[in-house]
């Protein structure tokens, strides 16, 4: 099915190659789990594979990729997709019409299926994912689980022998994440090959038939799963464990109603314009020096907690509280800092330097901003990333940068959202120390996470968030 | 969406071809989704900051003016290819004209316009240089302006008095275009810093 | 302008009448009336357009389009007629060169309500597929109209972000708004355009995504009855009363 061999393969401009010496064989029904640090060559592995490269992308390609037959240097990923399907990390980037059902028809019609075999898949395909009653709805709205749901249908439509899924559980919640496992297995036994590339791990051991472990490039390790239970293996890679424990249960609740004075709501009240009410007469306090997860279902408020708390949302009804007082939302952004789920969104300077100086407040004495930010840098360990423009950052490092420019502030309140999503162990713990240093220097975080492994690693207490009968 | 891999994003290698001036034989789907997107965000942008300062105030029409030509400059450096203006600035009527009821008498000049200033591009040697992409802009944008001050002109030829507050604004607006240029020079050193687009 | 980017709306007249019908009738509308100066020719064809924008959308709505369009008018007229106190004779002060390029204005905003209002988007990409357009129309406008919805969250995203960050003026909006929002656009550009390579989308040179869609008889009908005002409001402009300006 998948031939990959003696593969080195170099993008245009690169001085290196980003893979090199990669051979591999995978039958119908097989499995393969790809994994390793950032910048290890998975994600070019997984454009080889659907043909984006070097045909799209461009470079050189030396050694030979072949999917079901097809060579990849002489067919066009349109003509591979008709064997590969290819599932991202953020499906909704990659959809291309307004509601699921035409996006589950779209890449039919455009390979000229007859209107009534398209009818046919895009309903088998749909039922098949349980979203057939998803058709008429828009795409936009969809929860994550949801949306890698309509993605996989709108592939599985067309009849694919080998599945390539890039990242698929970076941002879903552990149960969307059993979901998906099961599908995957289902669709495993229907005789399709999966090459799944990901930094979490645990899911995949009932699913994986092999592993290849990347490093800069080159394989260093190959072979069943039980080659990840290796924890030297997993430290010198940069790995995320291999199996991991859920801590929600086990985590104490963060006691409520006790005012301090640091920084809390009293008798939060908020509801959506047309909407049920998402908040009722609630009353929270934090203390320094914690970190809490705060945990809840799907639509439980947690998001909405966090803007109500910096001031991106106006409460209905009672105060956010810092240093006994009631503050207002607009200056609640001095005292409440949050880093949203995407990094690139809060990252507007053209160096990490000046990023992080833009980031101090305004009124910092001038002699102070220079040593601020370069300990800053230190802490967070981009220091030798000062002059780079953040937009050319990695993932992981534009995170990093996030929170650094929001600890900066020194806040009283750091509110992360998904901190370590789609972060190689590495980054995860290096994100973890970070996190331990901000409470250190006296802020509370609140951490809205679906990483168990950063939940164990960090979090000493949970907020439960239950939705608002 | 995370970016976990620095991935490049410079288009490959038969770019040289096309800053020639030659023109390429076929669209990549990758052009004409980058048009389209660019299309979007150049019209839902400045009709943005014009909610954002009110319809008449010429420094809003300036923000949007500058913000116009810089989008435009990005736009034929990501996709450095005879039509690319052209393309966009239609493709751009044709959203304001079905999502937003704008224009249906402005398109036509303003696709006119745009294909005057691809004509300077590749006069002054093709899409290669910025400078001339620069001309290209400016001169589309400007002639724009007056097309679209000559169809005002046909609206009110019974009352020429009314095109006088126009015409103020324009001037002041035109201001704005005039400092896009030099923005979007600017912002193309700082896209090339940061590896996304190349040389 | 449009009051709901996605929600079906309930079936107005309008809605029913095809986009190509639309477009048509539009720029018809706009050419002819430019080309007319009679008051009563413009009279009669901005009562159409009014009859066809109410078809559209609940008068309330209909009305503040209006009062903006006014408000714009009146402007424009109160900053000539401020002018012309420094230069007389530059204002026509009669009901002929008042009248006129008002009921233009007129027309042009009725028919742009017309279409604008009674369009959902969902409808237009939908006819979109039916229609045998070139790729290098299909495709930018397809991805031009899906994309709207993706910037609106992106910029609802960075201002957000902006806000949680000091700053003010032009380098908020220049560093704050459009410096990200350009970075946003650019990678947004290329997953979309990977996607798109995948799933074959510009591979036909022409293509029908749907079934075509055949006209109604309502278009007929709105098409046929749109030639008769045309054709009369010429008529009257050549036939009927002679509208001179008369001097104040």
């Amino acid at each position: 099915m998948l031939h990959v061999e003696s593969v080195i393969y170099t993008y245009p401009h690169a001085d290196r190659p980003a893979l090199e010496g990669i051979g591999f064989s995978l039958h119908a029904g097989e499995t393969l789990v790809c994994t390793g640090r950032s910048g290890c060559g998975k994600s070019t592995l997984v454009r080889l594979v659907n043909g984006l490269a070097p045909l799209y992308l461009g470079g050189t390609l030396q050694g030979r990729v072949r999917v079901a037959g097809q060579d990849t240097r002489e067919t066009t990923p349109a003509m591979l997709a008709r064997s590969v399907g290819t599932l991202f990390q953020d499906p909704e980037r990659q959809f291309f019409a307004i509601t699921v059902g035409d996006e589950l028809a779209m890449g039919l019609q455009w390979r000229g299926w007859q209107p009534d075999r398209i009818e046919r898949a895009v309903r088998e395909s749909a039922q098949r994912l349980g979203v057939e009653d998803l058709l008429e709805h828009t795409i936009f709205g969809l929860s994550e689980g949801q949306k890698q749901k309509v993605a996989l249908a709108s592939l599985l439509a067309a009849e694919p022998r080998l599945l390539v899924l890039d990242e698929p559980s970076a941002n879903l919640d552990p149960e969307s994440v059993a979901d998906l496992a099961a599908t995957l297995a289902g669709l495993k036994e229907s005789g399709v090959a999966l090459v799944i590339v990901d930094h979490r791990l645990s899911w995949l051991r009932g699913l994986a038939d092999k592993v290849l472990v990347l490093d800069r490039g080159r394989e260093v390790a190959s072979g069943p799963f039980a080659l990840l239970d290796d924890a030297a293996l997993r430290e010198r890679c940069g790995l995320r464990a291999a199996e991991v424990a859920d801590p929600r249960g086990s985590l104490d609740e963060s006691r409520p109603g006790t005012e301090d004075g640091f920084f809390g709501c009293r008798r939060l009240g908020f509801a959506y314009p047309k909407g049920r009410a998402v908040f009722e007469d609630t009353t929270l306090a934090f203390a320094p020096g914690r970190i809490i997860a705060l945990v809840g279902e799907n639509g439980a408020g947690k998001t909405t907690l966090a803007r109500l708390l910096t001031g991106l949302e106006r409460p209905r009804t009672g105060a956010v509280i810092a240093s006994g007082a009631a503050v207002k939302p607009r200056a609640l952004p001095s005292h409440a800092q949050v880093v949203l789920q995407n990094a690139g969104h809060q990252l507007r300077m053209n160096s990490v330097e000046a990023e992080l100086d833009d980031a101090l407040p305004p009124d910092t004495p001038r002699d102070r901003r220079g040593p601020e930010v370069q300990g800053c840098m230190e802490r967070f360990g981009i220091a030798h990333l000062a002059a780079r423009h953040p937009q050319s950052l990695s993932g992981g490092e534009q995170q990093r940068l996030a929170v650094a420019c929001a600890a900066v502030r020194r806040p009283r309140m750091l509110i992360l959202d998904e901190p370590t999503s789609g972060l190689d162990g590495e980054n995860m713990r290096r994100m973890a120390g970070a996190m331990r240093n901000a409470a250190e220097q006296g802020a509370c975080l609140l951490v809205i996470t679906h990483d168990l492994e950063l939940m164990n690693l960090v979090c000493t207490e949970k907020i439960v968030l239950r939705k608002a009968c | 969406m995370n970016r976990v891999d620095t991935l490049p994003l410079a288009v490959p290698g038969d770019l040289a071809a096309t800053r020639r001036g030659v023109g390429a034989s076929r669209w990549s789907t990758r052009d004409l989704v980058t048009i389209g997107v660019f299309a979007t965000v150049i019209k839902a942008s400045t009709i943005m900051v014009a909610y954002m300062g009110g319809g008449m105030n010429p420094v809003t029409l300036a923000a949007k003016n500058c913000l116009y030509v810089t989008l435009m400059i990005v736009l034929l450096h990501k996709v450095p290819r005879p039509w690319t203006m052209t393309l966009a600035v239609g493709i751009t009527s044709l959203v304001s004209l079905l999502l937003m009821g704008q224009g249906v008498l402005h398109a036509p000049g303003q696709v006119l316009a745009a294909f005057l200033g691809e004509g300077l591009i590749l006069w002054l040697g093709g899409y290669g240089k910025t400078r001339n992409i620069v001309a290209g802009v400016l001169t589309a944008e400007l002639s724009a302006k007056a097309i679209g001050l000559a169809v005002s002109w046909l609206t009110m030829r019974e009352q020429p008095a009314m095109l006088i507050p126009a015409t103020i604004f324009i001037l002041i607006g035109t201001a704005g275009t005039f400092l896009g240029a030099f923005a979007g020079v600017r912002f193309m050193k700082e896209l090339r810093h940061a590896g996304i687009i190349s040389d | 302008m449009r009051a709901s980017f996605l929600t079906e709306r309930k079936e107005t007249f309008a809605a029913g009448i095809d986009v190509r019908v639309k477009l048509l009738l539009c720029f018809c509308g706009s050419v002819v009336s430019i080309a007319l100066s009679s008051p009563l020719s413009l009279g009669f064809l901005a009562g159409c357009s009014m009859l066809l924008a109410l078809g559209a959308a609940r008068p309330l709505t209909i009305a503040r389009m209006y009062l903006f369009a006014v408000l714009m008018l009146a402007f424009a007229l109160a900053f000539s007629g401020l002018i012309s106190l420094a230069v007389p004779g530059l204002m026509h002060w009669n009901a002929f060169s008042l009248s006129v390029p008002f009921l233009r204005i007129l027309i042009s905003v009725n028919l742009l309500l017309m279409l604008a209002l009674s369009t959902p988007v969902q409808t237009l990409f939908n006819r979109l597929q039916s229609w045998k357009l070139p790729v290098w129309v299909h495709v930018p406008l397809s991805v031009a109209i899906r994309f709207v919805p993706s910037f609106i969250n992106d910029c609802a995203q960075i201002r957000d972000a902006a806000r949680l960050r000091p700053g003010a003026g032009l380098r908020r909006f220049w560093r704050g708004f459009a410096v990200p929002l350009v970075f946003r656009m650019l990678y947004s550009a290329d997953d979309l355009a990977m996607a798109a390579e995948l799933k074959g989308v510009g591979s036909a040179a022409k293509t029908r995504l749907s079934q075509k869609e055949c006209m109604t008889r309502r278009d007929a009908a709105v098409a046929a009855c749109t030639a008769l005002a045309l054709s009369a409001a010429v008529l009257m402009q050549y036939y009927g009363p002679q509208f001179r300006p008369q001097p104040m």
